[in-house]
């Protein structure tokens, strides 16, 4: 078969799938009948024999561009990856993303004792003796703190309704964004993820510390109680899923470097995400509950049952029954 | 074409049908249009948003609007990018604008966590200043890839729509060359006239002198090869764009110009 032969013949089909491939690339809502999927995908294998058949004949540049870009526009067309739904959404939050957790615990876990242990320690050292305070805060910021928390929560000034709701705002912001950065930086060998471990830990240690130091922990404690559970929480596991993203650059173990990178990265960007739902729902109590005019108390029992529910919400959601274990590789790891 | 590969910036796929597809990748200077146009609508946003949040100042208060408009940035900063490829096959404004579309490096589109972890993954290629991360990292990795990408394993490339329409009218009024006036092979390959339609297509965006250069390069060995005198008096300056022209009507036509 000549060129001219060999275009005159395979014209008609080629005219006939661009047809096809326009209709399917335009809006979402064009739908292809069941009929017209099966012409273009039977019409796109001819397309790929033709396309081999003409960088095997040296046929010219020009038309093997022009099958090549239809060839790759239906390639595009037909490997679509299934559209994301509400369900989707919904099983992220309630079985998968916990259950990635339990199959990452040992990342939790470094990335916990990172944001705890530095603290720890700060707060312990300026709780002692709050004069060393000054080597961490300085003393304008020690006057803002102590001055927030010398008045009961519910006179606060931002106590106000109105004060509140820009409050949530600057909580989603300002965390969801601190958390997400401190998962995108564990792409540096997961040191950028621990910095900002580290760091938040000392920083709210020594706050910590220094305003038990100074007696304010009675109002201090009754303030972040409550949203301290999915905050801190949220802010190891964002802290985890950078540390998954660093350990799969440093140590790709048995596959390539660029395969590990690929299928981890999947995993920690799920953890994060899941982190920052968690995080937008500590936006909504620390700016809406925390500051109510409610007792101590009632602070402190609502306080233990949010925690409760992160942990149980962490460590029980989305489990199977032992029989159906098997099929879900998942919670065999858990 | 590996060596081609290698000095362009092109990569190659195989597909599960075993056929190679080419895409040409998208180089720091094309992206840096599209993230700029990208963020001239980011900063247009903000500015909408915070000033019809503002409108409600007196109906709601202070506060509400002012945190809608926090939340507002929250998601123009993390979400815009991560959104738009997740939702609209690939592409940002800023990408459709500059003719760029993400993909996966296997060649098929991204999904929802791909666009999201690219995007996040911003933030490290960002740093320390004016993306520097990540173009070290684009210049390193064949695919043109900066973190977030070798991570989500996407890539991104142009979007290429080929047009492959031999305009017969064109030639159609031409005389095809006689072989009897050509003293040896009366033949051109077809990678020959490929050239030669490549230079034909591009007559109207390269300048008049260079295309005329060009002909002259290409027309004399053709010339020579078929053993025809070029005759530099018929149509002045542009007698070898005239050859060239009948070349192509003479050897390429679809049926009706099989003259031997």
């Amino acid at each position: 078969m000549t060129r001219d032969q060999f275009i005159n013949k395979r014209r008609p089909d080629w005219r006939r799938f661009e047809l096809l491939l326009a209709e399917a690339e335009g809006s979402r809502t064009t739908k292809l009948t069941g009929e017209q999927i099966g012409e273009l995908s039977a019409l796109y294998r001819a397309l790929c024999f033709d396309l081999s058949l003409i960088q095997s004949r040296d046929w010219g540049t020009s038309m093997s561009r022009y099958l090549n870009s239809l060839v790759s526009r239906g390639h595009n067309c037909l490997y679509r990856s299934q559209p994301g739904s509400f369900r989707a959404v919904f099983d992220f939050i309630v079985a998968e993303f916990p259950r990635l957790l339990r199959a990452n615990a040992a990342y939790f876990w470094l990335a916990l004792a990172l944001f705890v242990i530095p603290g720890a320690v700060s707060g312990t050292v300026v709780a002692l003796d709050p004069s060393q305070v000054g080597r961490i805060m300085p003393g304008q910021y020690q006057a803002q703190f102590e001055n927030m928390y010398s008045k009961s929560i519910g006179e606060n000034s931002s106590g106000s309704d109105e004060g509140r709701a820009a409050m949530a705002g600057f909580y989603v912001h300002n965390n969801v964004g601190i958390a997400f950065k401190c998962f995108a930086l564990g792409s540096f060998a997961g040191i950028g993820t621990m910095i900002v471990l580290v760091y938040n830990s000392i920083f709210l240690g020594t706050i910590t510390g220094f305003l038990v130091g100074r007696g304010h922990s009675h109002n201090f404690f009754e303030f972040v109680v409550g949203h301290g559970s999915f905050e801190l929480t949220a802010i190891v596991i964002s802290g985890a899923a950078g540390l998954v993203l660093g350990h799969a650059m440093v140590h790709p173990g048995k596959q390539t470097r660029r395969d590990a990178l690929r299928e981890r990265g999947l995993v920690s960007v799920k953890l994060a995400l899941g982190a920052g739902v968690m995080l937008g729902l500590a936006a909504i109590i620390e700016a809406f509950w925390s500051p109510s005019g409610a007792s101590f108390s009632v602070k402190m029992v609502v306080g233990a049952a949010l925690w409760i529910i992160v942990v149980l919400y962490l460590s029980l959601a989305g489990r199977v029954r032992t029989s159906d274990a098997q099929a879900d590789p998942a919670r065999a790891v858990a | 074409m590996t060596a081609i590969s290698t000095l362009d910036t092109r990569t190659e796929i195989e597909t599960p049908e075993n056929v190679t597809l080419t895409f040409q990748l998208a180089g720091p200077g094309s992206r840096m249009g599209a993230y700029l146009i990208d963020l001239v609508a980011r900063c247009v946003l903000a500015w909408l948003l915070s000033y019809a949040f503002s409108l409600l100042i007196p109906v709601l208060g202070v506060g509400a609007p002012i945190g809608l408009i926090l939340v507002g940035f929250f998601l123009l900063e993390w979400w815009y990018g991560a959104l738009f490829e997740g939702l609209w096959q690939g592409q940002t404004p800023g990408k459709k604008f500059c003719g760029l579309r993400v993909i996966k490096d296997a060649g098929y589109p991204i999904s929802f966590y791909d666009a999201v972890l690219r995007n996040f993954l911003r933030a490290a290629d960002i740093l320390p200043i004016g993306y520097g991360v990540g173009l070290i990292c684009m210049s390193t990795t064949s695919r043109l890839q900066r973190i977030g990408d070798l991570v989500a394993g996407t890539m991104v490339v142009r979007i290429q729509q080929h047009r492959f329409e031999r305009d017969a009218s064109d030639f159609a009024q031409l005389d095809p060359i006689p072989a009897t006036e050509c003293a040896r092979r009366y033949a051109v390959s077809e990678r020959t006239l490929d050239v030669i339609e490549q230079l034909l297509w591009r007559r109207d965006t390269l300048p008049r002198r260079r295309v005329e250069e060009l002909a002259g390069i290409l027309a004399e060995p053709v010339a020579r090869q078929l053993g025809y005198e070029l005759d530099d008096s018929d149509a002045g300056q542009n007698a070898n764009i005239y050859f060239l022209r009948r070349v192509l009507r003479t050897f390429s036509s679809t049926s009706e110009g099989q003259a031997s």
